[in-house]
């Protein structure tokens, strides 16, 4: 059920540095617009996050909203170039399960509950505060979690056939962000201090709290994990929880006979680093692998802390894990090298990373969900070239794609077959445009279609099928509020007006509809028919539970 | 479609014509109405004669004409207890509520009932509904299909429920489902306004509603199915009171049941609630239909609201006198566009069918003020840049109070109407030309014949009257005898146009003239008309 917003950002761990470009601000202004916003900002649901661990296993963020595009800065940084800069999930926003959307609003204390088809919106009560929502996967129901800041509890929203129904779990850690297991029986609440601005330095942040979300037997259960935790996620067996923070993996066991409890503490090195490094956890739980300002990937093994380093030809300013796990990429920004490595045999034979040349400068990765597509690029100067390589193909070679603008980010189909190419550095190369973005076949070596966008980009989403993508834009500053919605493979492109600022789009699959959440002091969400691409907003959340039928 | 609220009383067409002085004591077989107090009379027009309700006789009396122009009075009764009187609005049947004996003590006392008279040039008779409380408000629908009675502020009951209502079905005869009681569902709120709306294809078929404006919320009832009750539209979340004014409605695209949509505007908001009426997915609801509210903002508050075509598409057009704006707002995706304008126009009226609107569709709105000489012709199509084609601006020696549509085949024309009620302007919708009519009188009432083909003048307590052709703008000016209250203009027996002049002193005096010719030389002039046909 978590697919339904899997894709909405890479999937990828980051260091979540300093913000530091122009498109970068439009984006952290609209975040903190939708902190006070009546939809709230949602965090955590699966998978996405700033400093989240990658790979296959399920991920939350924390402080990051769960969907929309950010910019961060990733990784060490070379004496040469600046950083490369990461965009990713960075915004509130409502949560998708099945064919609805969840909708808080923290000023009421409600949480809104709306059929992407008919548009009908239900209402429940949550408890003080309903401000972070995250979907839970479940096989029957649609099941969604929300944390009430200011009640320090979570009301589990659980709408089946039966109709919906709510149930309050106390979480005294309170947070500002959710991880969830990918079976839906574990729920982490927690607080990134990355979301924080200038926390104080004795403010830890190490308390979490673990729900048991089986039905019947929820519970809640606090923990203290390492000082200042920047990811929390799971093994794919939901067995253990592990929490990323400065001191280093924070590892829980979810289902020993006491209940939840934190069973040890895996430090990333002896001595600790001074910044703590970009992780990635296997999806198995038995690796992470770091990347730091060292010429270097770091595997950790979870189970007793043996840490083997693998030598690289230079510092990875880039690193991703497959979905699978299977296999890891690093970029090597200064040699223009890939580095694939075998996951878990690397960790017993450092030299069976494979290095493959770009023919293109690159530094950053992005792998898709489902394939072994990867795709390489850099955003640390202005560069219109984008290389592909299949990862699993004997041996490994790329393709590069030149692009008519300089690469910010990319966002490939599950399956690879495309990517949604944004753009930067436009008034560097000439256009009138605030923003573009393109539409990049893979799977066909056909051209890539460049689209100039009427104002900067906030949030960008792709169907999990991968047949559509949405791009959100806007600029306060000119009244120019779009969503853009990119059909594949047509490369078709339709611009939607809205009414107001967006703050993040989604996709409903079930619904096969397109969701942008805008600011508005009433809640305001439009959704679009992917197959028709009829749009409807509905604004006002909470009026349409004023309609009262007096036949009932 | 625009509609706006139902006034209570009825706007030119129902006048009070004074007491009947019938001071006269009771005699022998004579009727009881000799006896009586005076009491009011209440003029109408039909289509086919004028008719006077009269009181105090609990009777209307209606005067088709003859071909030479004499009267040919029907004395039609009614229940004791008037309340209140409305002609349909084509004129073809008279409508007269009254409260029957309050309180009933006897099995013989009447009954509350709503009389329907035909009102054609052979006037009778059609039906009287049994109305089961005494209520005093009526609302009859535009196309003349429904009736609602309601609680007016007339009633003054020991207990009265404010939110009763009683849909009356004119097409069919009474019987046990018709009249329709029903309590509306309340939040406090009590009726201010009806409108009908025109048919709407809504997710279970095609059928009319009733909406209901109290000061707080909205209430919408099937009227093919009233008895199945309200849907209440409650128009705040916070507790704040909201009071809707006006309701604008569109059906969609025809071929479609589920873009029907009401806009509900709001008394010094700019807010506009949009209410699309969407299947209902609800098992234990009576109702197909599920209103979906949505709040979509103009650049103001606007003063007036409709629905348009734009070549964009539906739009809702917001008139913002404030900012002396058009808002030009998408239902679909609440995203808005302005229209600058010159002046702070209040009033908007579609011509798009009079004028021929262009080939895309689009509509042409007919821009008024009460406060700026200016009228304007917007044509919301789109050129670069612009969410509209063009604003075509006149400007008057007045700001305009009313408009007043003109029948075919003139309904290229609109009477305006400046707000001293002493000059008028005849606007030519297609040659975009308004000629002053000046009258040397103040607070000139006048009628617009049925036939489009003249106007009907006169100043309320004088004796002059005059026809206006509206082909020629040609004045033609009487003076008759006695002071004049209004004036109806009818359809002959045998054909033809007659005009009822009717005088307010006395006992009721009319003066018959030829409608399509009028003479003085042909004119026939009746006076103690209420007294002629009582025994």
């Amino acid at each position: 059920m978590d697919d339904e917003i899997r894709y909405l950002g890479p999937r990828r761990a980051r260091r979540p540095y300093l913000r530091e470009h122009g498109f970068a601000a439009s984006l952290v202004a609209a975040g903190l617009g939708c902190a006070a916003l009546v939809a709230a900002c949602s965090e955590g649901s699966n998978d996405n996050g700033p400093g989240a661990t990658g790979g296959g296993s399920t991920v939350g963020s924390g402080g990051g909203p769960s969907t929309g595009v950010g910019v961060t800065s990733g990784g060490p940084v070379d004496a040469g170039l600046p950083p490369e800069k990461e965009v990713e999930s960075s915004y509130g926003a409502p949560v998708a399960t099945g064919k609805y959307v969840w909708v808080a609003n923290p000023s009421s204390g409600r949480v809104a509950y709306i059929d992407a088809v008919t548009l009908e919106i239900k209402l429940v009560d949550a408890g003080n505060g309903p401000t972070y929502v995250a979907a839970v996967p479940d096989a029957k129901d649609d099941v969604a979690l929300v944390l009430n800041v200011l009640s320090s509890d979570a009301t589990l929203l659980r709408a089946s056939s039966k109709g919906l129904t709510a149930l309050s779990i106390p979480v005294p850690s309170s947070g500002n962000g959710w991880s969830v297991s990918a079976n839906g029986h574990w729920a982490v609440a927690w607080t990134s201090s990355r979301s924080i601005k200038s926390p104080d330095p004795v403010e830890g942040y190490q308390d979490i709290t673990v729900l048991d979300l089986t039905p019947g037997a929820e519970k809640a259960t606090p923990l203290t994990v390492g000082y200042r935790p920047f990811a929390v996620s799971f093994d794919a067996g939901s067995g253990r929880a592990f929490a990323v923070t400065e001191d280093g993996v924070s590892v829980v066991s979810l289902d020993g006979p006491g209940g939840p409890a934190v069973i040890k503490n895996i430090a990333f090195s002896d001595p600790p680093p001074a910044l703590a490094p970009d992780v990635s956890i296997t999806p198995d739980g038995a690796y992470a692998l770091l990347r730091s300002d060292q010429p270097s990937i770091g595997v950790l093994s979870l189970s007793d802390g043996v840490r083997v380093d693998v030598p690289l030809p230079g510092k990875p300013t880039d690193l991703d894990l497959s979905a699978d796990g299977t296999r890891a990429v690093a970029v090597i920004r200064d040699t223009s090298q890939v580095a694939l490595l075998p996951v878990p045999g690397v960790f017993t034979s450092p030299q069976s990373v494979t290095l493959v040349t770009v023919d293109a400068l690159i530094g950053s990765t992005s792998l898709a969900a489902q394939g072994s597509k990867a795709f390489f690029y850099t955003n640390a100067v202005s560069s219109p070239l984008l290389a592909v390589m299949d990862t699993l193909a004997a041996p490994p070679t790329s393709r590069v794609i030149k692009l008519r603008a300089p690469i910010l980010a990319v966002f490939p189909t599950p399956d690879g077959s495309h990517a949604l190419v944004l753009h930067d550095a436009l008034f560097d190369a000439g256009s009138h445009y605030p923003a573009a973005f393109s539409v990049a076949p893979i799977a066909l070596d056909l051209p890539p279609k460049i689209v100039g966008l009427d104002a900067p980009v906030i949030s960008i989403a792709v169907a999990p099928a991968g047949d559509h993508g949405l791009i959100a834009t806007g600029d306060q500053a000119t009244g120019i509020y779009q969503l853009v919605v990119a059909s594949m493979p047509s490369l078709a492109v339709q611009k939607l007006p809205l009414a107001s600022l967006p703050i993040a789009a989604g996709i409903v699959a079930g619904a096969n509809r397109g969701f942008v959440a805008q600011k508005h002091p009433d809640g305001r969400i439009t959704f679009v028919n992917l197959e028709t691409g009829d749009a409807r907003t509905l604004t006002g959340f909470e009026l349409g539970t004023q309609v009262v039928d007096g036949s009932k | 479609m625009n509609t706006r609220p139902s006034p209570r009383r009825p706007l030119g067409s129902a006048f009070l014509l004074g007491a009947l002085a019938t001071l006269l004591p009771a005699c022998g077989d004579r009727d009881a109405v000799w006896g009586a107090a005076p009491a009011p009379v209440i003029a109408h027009g039909l289509d086919g004669s004028a008719a006077f309700v009269d009181v105090g006789a609990e009777r209307v009396l209606l005067t088709p004409v003859e071909p030479d122009l004499t009267l040919a009075p029907v004395s039609v009764p009614v229940r004791r207890g008037y309340a209140t009187s409305e002609a349909t609005r084509d004129g073809s049947a008279l409508l007269v509520l009254a409260r029957g004996d309050v309180p009933r003590q006897k099995a013989d006392d009447e009954k509350p009932g709503l009389t329907m008279i035909a009102g054609g040039t052979t006037p009778h008779l059609l039906r009287t509904y049994d109305i089961s409380d005494p209520l005093s408000g009526l609302a009859i629908d535009p196309e003349g299909h429904f009736a609602v009675i309601y609680p007016s502020a007339a009633d003054s009951s020991f207990v009265a429920n404010p939110n009763e209502l009683a849909v009356v079905d004119l097409a069919t005869p009474p019987g046990p489902g018709n009249p329709v009681s029903l309590t509306l569902r309340s939040f406090g709120g009590r009726p201010e306004s009806l409108v009908f709306t025109p048919t709407l294809v809504l997710p279970g078929g095609a059928r009319r509603l009733l909406v209901v404006l109290t000061d707080r919320d909205v209430g919408l009832i099937d009227l093919a199915d009233p008895a199945s009750g309200d849907v209440t539209v409650r128009l705040s979340t916070t507790g704040s009171r909201v009071t809707p004014v006006q309701i604008a409605v569109s059906d969609g695209d025809p071929t479609r049941s589920d873009d029907a949509r009401l806009a509900i505007r709001l008394a010094g908001d700019p807010s506009v609630i949009l209410v699309d009426l969407l299947a209902s997915t609800a098992s234990d609801s009576a109702h197909d239909f599920k209103p979906t509210p949505n709040v979509v903002l103009a650049s103001g508050p606007p003063s007036d609201v409709a629905f348009v075509n734009t070549d964009g598409g539906l739009r809702l057009a917001a008139l913002v006198p404030s900012k002396q704006s058009l808002s030009l707002i998408d239902p679909a995706t609440g995203v808005s566009k302005d229209v600058a304008l010159d002046a702070p126009y209040e009033h908007l009226s579609l011509v798009t069918g009079i004028v021929g609107g262009p080939a895309s569709g689009a509509d042409v709105a007919l821009l008024w003020s009460a406060s700026s000489p200016f009228i304007s012709f917007v044509a919301l199509g789109s050129t670069a840049g612009k969410p509209y084609k063009s604003v075509e601006r006149l400007q008057l020696e007045q700001p305009v109070a009313r408009v007043i549509d003109v029948p075919a085949p003139n309904d290229r024309l609109k009477i305006l109407a400046a707000a001293d009620g002493r000059a008028f302007f005849v606007l030519d919708l297609i040659a975009r030309t308004a000629s002053p009519i000046v009258s040397s009188a103040f607070g000139i009432d006048f009628t617009v014949s049925a036939d489009g083909q003249r106007s009907w003048l006169l100043a309320p307590g004088g004796s002059d009257l005059a026809a206006l052709s509206l082909s020629s703008l040609h004045p033609q000016n009487f003076s008759l005898g006695s002071p004049l209250q209004a004036a109806f203009e009818v359809g002959r027996r045998g054909g033809g146009r007659a005009l009822l002049a009717v005088h307010s002193d006395g006992d009721l005096g009319v003066t018959v003239l030829d409608g399509e010719h009028p003479s003085l030389e042909t004119a026939v002039e009746y006076q103690g008309l209420l007294l002629g046909s009582l025994r």
